[in-house]
C-alpha cells in the first residue's frame, strides 16, 4: 500500500478510505445538526476580541499530552 | 552531562537540534543533506550529523523532544473533516494515510529509525516556536510573539517569557491564520506556499495598495487588539488543497496567475495590498502583546516572523525597546525551540542570559570542513585550486569583487535557518548596477524582480541605512540612508513595473529596492570574524563597507551543505571564484564538468 502524502493509494486502499469518509461524512451530519461545527468560522461584528485568554491551568507541559 | 535532542519533521522543513546542558551544539535542516527542498521526511541524516558533531551515539541523549503533539494536531484534522464532509474528499484521501502510518506514531518512528530507548517529549507546536524566540534571546523577560499558518489548533500566539518560564497568554485558533492568509495570496499571484511567500513580498514594493480595502471589506475582520477572523466564504483551504475558491477569484477580478507566466501591475498592487495588511495586523498584535504582558523586549518566530519588511516596521514603530527574531523562524527552528524548551521548560533548569548576546552562535550550526578536506575531495575531482595564507585571502578576494566578480564563499559551518549569513553565500558588488541582474539571471537562474541583500559592517550599518542596531540574521528591512539615494533616476517617470528595478535609485544599486529599502545583514567580528575581515578588506579598498550576499544555491535548491555541493553548484552556474576557507578556485581554470542530461532539471522551480 502507497502510504506516501501527495500521491495516489492503491485501489484498496481507496475502498477503505472511502468507507471511513462515509462514516465521517454521516458523523459530521448528525453532529453539525445537533451541536453546529466546532470551529469557529462565522466573523462577529459586535465582538471586541478573538483573542482566546488561555487560564494557567491550561499551560501544556510537554509530557502529559501526546 | 545532558543531551537533548529536538526533531520537527513530517510537515515540510524537516530538522534535528542537538542541546547539551541548555547550550545549542548542533542544528541542520534535512534538505541540505537530502537536495530536496523542504523535505518532510523523517530528518535521519540532519540527526547523524548532530550525534557525529557532538561525538555521542543515541543511548547518550537522554530525552527526545517532538517539536508538536501529533494527536492534538490530528484531533484538529479530523473536526475540520467533520465539519466540512462531504467535502474534502480529496484532501482526505492524500492526508489520512499518512496519519496512519507515522504521524500519529512519532514515537515508535523514533524508536525505530533511531533506535533510542528514552522518554519522547512532545511540546506545543507555537509553544516550539515561543521557546527557539525566547530561550536563545538575549533576554531575561520578554513578549513572545508566534504567528504561522497553523500548529495543533492555534495560528498566532501570545506568551509571556520571565527568566526560564514560558507561558501562553492568548491565541487565534484555526482556521484564523494570518499566515495561511498570506500563504492563500502567494497561491493567487502565482507562486508557491511556503516558498513563494517571500517572493510575493519582493513584488509588494513594486505595487500600490489598490485592493487593501476589498480585503478588509470582505475577507478579514481585524479587531483594535489586532485579533482577527478570516471570513471563510472565500477560503477553501480547511477541506482543500487549494488555498483561494471561485467567491475570491470574483472579488479580485479573475482567476489566479499560473506560474511562470508575466507577472502584470495586478499581481504587485494584490502583493503589495496583503503586504500593507499583513503589517498592520502584526504592529496591532505585537501591541496588544505589550499591553497584555507589560514587557519591554519581543520575541518573535513561526513562518510569519519570517517577513522581515513587517519586522523592520515593527523594529521602528518602537513598541519595544528591542526586538529579537528566531533566525529559523519557521518549522524547521521548532526542532531547536522543542530542544532548549524541554531542558528548560519541561526538566525545570535555570536560565541566565547575558542580555548582550544571544545564544545562537550567529546561527552556525551546521556542518563544517576543514582545508585539507576540502582539498581531499578537490583533488579527487582533479579541480586545480591555489591554497592561499591568510593574510593574501582577505586582500584578494575583496579585489575580486569590487571588479565586478562573483565569488561563491564557502567558510566554515552551515547556517540553520533559510537565510544565507556568510558561511554559505555568494557574494557580489553592490556598487555596480549590472551586479543584480548578472546574479538574478546568470547565477541563481531565478526571478528578474528579486532584489539581492547586503551584508555589511556592523560599526557601519547607520551610516549605510536607517538602522542603527544589530540585524545579524537577516530578519529585517531598512530604508537605505538618504544621503546614499539617487532621488531622481534618469527616465524614472516613464518606467513601470519590473522595469523599475533597473533604474539606479542609490550608490549601492544591486542591494537597493525599488522602495529604497534593503534586507540587511550587520556582520559582526566576535560571530563571524572571517566575513568581518573580508567585508573590511573590501571597505578599505571601495570606500565601501558592504558586499551583495544571496544564498549558495540556484533556484529549486537547497543551500550548499558540502564541498562537492559548492564545486557542483559553482561549475553549474557563471560564478567566476569559488572560496572554501583558504583554497581559491579559479573557473576559468576549471575543466569542464560532464552531465547526463539537464542540471536544471534537477531541481523543481519554488
Amino acid at each position: 500500500m502507497n502510504w506516501v502524502i501527495g500521491k495516489r493509494s492503491s485501489s484498496l486502499t481507496r475502498v477503505f478510505l472511502g468507507l471511513l469518509f462515509f462514516a465521517v461524512t454521516i458523523t459530521g451530519i448528525i453532529r453539525r445538526t445537533l451541536f453546529g461545527k466546532k470551529l469557529a468560522t462565522k466573523l462577529d461584528q459586535n465582538a471586541t476580541t478573538y483573542w482566546s485568554e488561555i487560564p494557567k491551568s491550561a499551560q501544556s507541559d510537554g509530557r502529559s499530552e501526546y | 552531562m545532558t543531551y537533548i535532542l529536538g526533531i520537527s519533521a513530517f510537515y515540510h522543513d524537516s530538522a534535528a537540534c542537538l542541546v547539551r546542558d541548555g547550550e545549542i551544539l548542533a542544528a541542520a535542516q534535512e534538505e541540505r543533506f537530502t537536495r530536496k527542498k523542504h523535505d518532510q521526511s523523517f530528518p535521519e541524516k540532519a540527526i547523524k550529523f548532530c550525534l557525529d558533531y557532538a561525538g555521542i551515539s543515541i543511548s547518550d541523549v537522554s530525552h527526545v523532544t517532538f517539536y508538536e503533539k501529533p494527536r492534538r494536531k490530528f484531533e484538529r484534522i479530523l473536526n475540520t473533516f467533520l465539519d466540512y464532509a462531504p467535502r474534502g474528499w480529496n484532501a482526505f484521501e492524500q492526508a489520512i494515510p499518512s496519519w496512519f502510518s507515522e504521524k500519529l506514531h512519532v514515537e515508535r518512528v523514533i524508536s525505530e529509525e533511531l533506535g533510542f530507548e528514552g522518554e519522547v517529549l512532545f511540546t506545543d507546536h507555537h509553544l516550539s516556536h515561543a521557546y527557539s524566540a525566547f530561550y536563545p534571546s538575549p533576554f531575561k523577560e520578554a513578549a513572545i510573539l508566534t504567528l504561522d499558518g497553523v500548529g495543533e489548533w492555534s495560528t498566532t500566539l501570545i506568551a509571556d517569557g520571565n527568566g526560564a518560564r514560558v507561558e501562553k497568554v492568548s491565541e487565534i485558533g484555526f482556521p484564523h491564520s494570518l499566515g495561511l492568509l498570506y500563504s492563500a495570496f502567494t497561491t493567487y499571484t502565482g507562486f508557491k506556499v511556503n516558498s513563494g511567500e517571500y517572493k510575493m513580498m519582493g513584488l509588494a514594493p513594486y505595487g500600490e495598495p489598490k485592493y487593501k480595502h476589498l480585503i478588509y471589506d470582505h475577507l478579514v475582520d481585524v479587531k483594535p487588539d489586532g485579533s482577527f477572523r478570516l471570513n471563510m466564504e472565500y477560503f477553501p483551504f480547511p477541506y482543500s488543497s487549494v488555498m483561494t475558491n471561485d467567491a475570491f477569484h470574483k472579488l479580485f477580478g479573475g482567476p489566479p496567475r499560473k506560474g511562470e507566466t508575466t507577472i502584470s501591475q495586478k499581481e504587485m498592487d494584490i502583493a503589495r495590498s496583503i503586504q500593507d495588511v499583513t503589517e498592520e495586523i502584526i504592529l496591532k498584535i505585537a501591541g496588544h502583546a505589550q499591553a497584555l504582558t507589560g514587557r519591554k523586549n519581543l520575541c518573535l518566530a513561526g513562518g510569519v516572523a519570517l517577513n522581515c519588511v513587517a519586522n523592520g516596521k515593527l523594529l521602528r514603530k518602537k513598541i519595544y525597546d528591542d526586538i529579537w527574531i528566531q533566525p529559523a523562524a519557521g518549522d524547521a527552528g521548532g526542532a531547536l525551540g522543542a530542544a532548549v524548551g524541554a531542558w528548560y521548560s519541561i526538566l525545570g533548569n535555570p536560565r541566565n542570559p547575558d542580555a548582550v548576546g544571544d545564544r545562537m552562535q550567529g546561527a552556525f550550526l551546521g556542518t563544517g570542513y576543514s582545508d585539507d578536506e576540502i582539498g581531499t575531495f578537490l583533488d579527487s575531482r582533479g579541480a586545480p585550486y591555489r591554497a592561499v595564507s591568510e593574510e593574501d585571502l582577505y586582500p584578494e578576494i575583496a579585489n575580486l569583487i569590487s571588479n565586478e566578480n562573483v565569488i561563491g564563499w564557502f567558510q566554515g559551518r552551515m547556517e540553520f535557518g533559510p537565510r544565507a549569513l556568510g558561511a554559505r553565500s555568494i557574494l557580489g558588488d553592490p556598487r555596480s548596477p549590472d551586479t543584480q541582474e548578472k546574479m538574478n539571471l546568470k547565477i541563481k537562474f531565478r526571478e528578474s524582480f528579486r532584489p539581492f541583500a547586503p551584508s555589511v559592517l556592523r560599526e557601519d550599518v547607520a551610516e549605510w541605512f536607517e538602522l542603527d542596531g544589530d540585524s545579524p540574521y537577516m530578519l529585517l528591512v531598512a530604508p537605505v540612508k538618504g544621503d546614499k539615494r539617487k532621488e531622481r533616476a534618469l527616465g524614472a517617470d516613464s518606467v513601470f513595473g519590473i522595469e523599475k528595478l533597473k533604474l539606479e535609485r542609490s550608490v549601492i544599486p544591486a542591494i537597493t529596492h525599488v522602495d529604497y529599502s534593503a534586507r540587511v545583514q550587520t556582520v559582526d567580528k566576535k560571530d563571524n570574524p572571517r566575513y568581518h575581515k573580508l567585508i573590511s578588506e573590501f571597505k578599505r579598498q571601495t570606500g565601501c563597507p558592504l558586499v551583495v550576499n544571496t544564498s549558495f544555491n540556484v533556484r529549486g535548491e537547497p543551500p550548499v551543505n558540502s564541498p562537492e555541493d559548492a564545486y557542483i553548484c559553482f561549475m553549474r552556474t557563471n560564478m567566476d571564484y569559488l572560496v572554501m576557507g583558504n583554497i581559491v578556485l579559479d573557473k576559468k581554470q576549471q575543466p569542464p564538468m560532464h552531465e547526463l542530461g539537464d542540471w536544471q532539471e534537477e531541481f523543481e522551480l519554488d
